[in-house]
């Protein structure tokens, strides 16, 4: 049976355990400072609180949904506002992420504004965290998942490897994510 | 707290008080952890006539922007009565009072979360008095933190309280309602279980000092065991999400 921990509750001393994630340690005594399962790694003898509920912060490896708000010569400028699978509200509002051309698609990109429309909304994976927030879009999923017309701004439909505006009858070029316009993105107390 | 003159017997002969109690009894409790959807973390106490919902946001963007600490997350409790929670109507909005007790009790949950995990962002608290009988800042903030260990977010440990007072001339503990009204003192006083550190303490009313030293062992020995219910409020709520998915 797993072991509910709220915080402050008393797990153990540093003699038996060293104290990993979501302890703290005070005059050699470990304390859960989180509410969430105990987990008992015998292996590295280490004790962890697993949370019941994880904050939505942005780390290394999670996919996450963003506008594309600025292009420069040789990234785009993301505004990032939801975390794949989380409906609350990221920790500390919107922020911003970069995508570098060299991380767009595989193949070689010359110039971003062929990849990425200002407006566009992108589905992408952080590859950094830290000191700023670098993702990529260099799988069949990632990429842009709505484009907006340059010329009037409605949305696309995909074609085999481009975006069609049916009201301009123009073509585009992007980085089309295999799950275009099949998203629905589920976001509380967005401000 | 008005002390006005009245033929109400606050303790009887038998030395029970008005509504049955000893003078060291609690009046019953209730919580319960995770009641409000929308909120990031939520929380639900009875406390004798008391009922009240706390609710938490965050940790997430702060607005106004000029409250943004760089160093670390603000804490913002908000505490509101609700206008029928009292026999008269009381005037909505924040008061004298109510913008106090936000401070106070801003205060003392500061002093267990871990801010400086989350600069830049701010969580908010909000403490909504349904029904009020006495003692409904420390309810307010009993629930407060279990609402905010529902949330996820790190602490140093739950923030519990109890409060004592004196009524003719002897101390009793958790005062109800006549007895705050009618009594000669109340001493609200909130605690982190684990140090007994004092995080909250205030008094409204006269007591010696021989008097405030038996009221606080009285509070902080009662607060002990509502600290036992807050724990057992975030387990049961545990248990009854993973029923609800075995089912």
């Amino acid at each position: 049976m797993e072991k509910v921990v709220v915080p402050g509750e008393f797990l153990g001393t540093i003699e038996e355990y060293v104290p990993g994630q979501n302890v703290i340690e005070v005059n050699g005594k470990i304390y859960a400072s989180l509410y969430g399962i105990l987990h008992f790694d015998d292996k590295h003898m280490t004790i962890n609180i697993k949370p019941l509920t994880n904050l939505p912060i942005i780390r290394v490896g999670e996919v996450v949904y963003g506008v594309v708000s600025e292009l420069y010569n040789d990234f785009a400028l993301v505004t990032i506002v939801a975390i794949e699978g989380v409906e609350r509200e990221i920790v500390g509002g919107k922020q911003d992420g970069i995508i570098h051309v060299s991380k767009i698609s595989d193949r070689y990109v010359d110039e971003v504004g062929k990849m990425f429309r200002i407006g566009d909304i992108v589905r992408a994976k952080v590859i950094r965290s830290k000191p700023s927030i670098q993702l990529t879009t260099a799988e069949p999923a990632l990429g842009v998942i709505k484009g907006l017309c340059m010329k009037c701004r409605s949305p696309m439909v995909k074609m085999d490897n481009y975006l069609f505006c049916e009201r301009c009858n123009r073509k585009e070029t992007r980085k089309i994510s295999s799950l275009y316009g099949n998203i629905k993105i589920k976001v509380k107390n967005i401000p | 707290m008005s002390g006005m003159k009245t033929d109400l017997k606050l303790i009887d002969e038998n030395g029970k008080r008005i509504d049955g109690r000893g003078f060291d009894e609690l009046r019953p409790i209730k919580i319960e952890a995770g009641v409000l959807e929308r909120a990031d973390g939520s929380a639900y106490i009875e406390w004798g006539g008391n009922k009240i919902i706390a609710a938490v946001y965050g940790p997430r963007e702060v607005y106004p922007k000029h409250m943004q600490d760089p160093s670390k997350a603000v804490l913002r409790a908000r505490y509101n009565m609700a206008a029928f929670s009292v026999d008269e109507r009381k005037k909505p909005g924040p008061d004298r009072r109510s913008i106090e007790l936000s401070m106070v009790i801003s205060n003392a949950l500061s002093s267990v979360v871990f801010l400086e995990q989350f600069p830049r962002t701010a969580i908010d608290v909000f403490i909504e008095v349904l029904q009020a009988d006495a003692g409904t800042r420390i309810a307010g903030l009993t629930a407060a933190s279990v609402a905010l260990a529902d949330a996820g977010i790190p602490m140093k440990d739950l923030i519990v309280g109890c409060a004592a007072g004196k009524v003719e001339n002897t101390i009793v503990l958790d005062l109800n309602k006549e007895e705050d009204n009618f009594g000669q003192a109340d001493l609200p006083v909130a605690i982190i279980p684990r140090t007994k550190d004092v995080v909250l303490f205030q008094m409204d009313g006269d007591m010696t000092q021989e008097e405030i030293d038996k009221a606080m062992d009285m509070a902080i020995n009662a607060a002990m065991k509502i600290y036992d219910l807050q724990k057992d409020a975030l387990k049961r709520k545990y248990f009854s999400i993973v029923q609800e998915d075995e089912q």
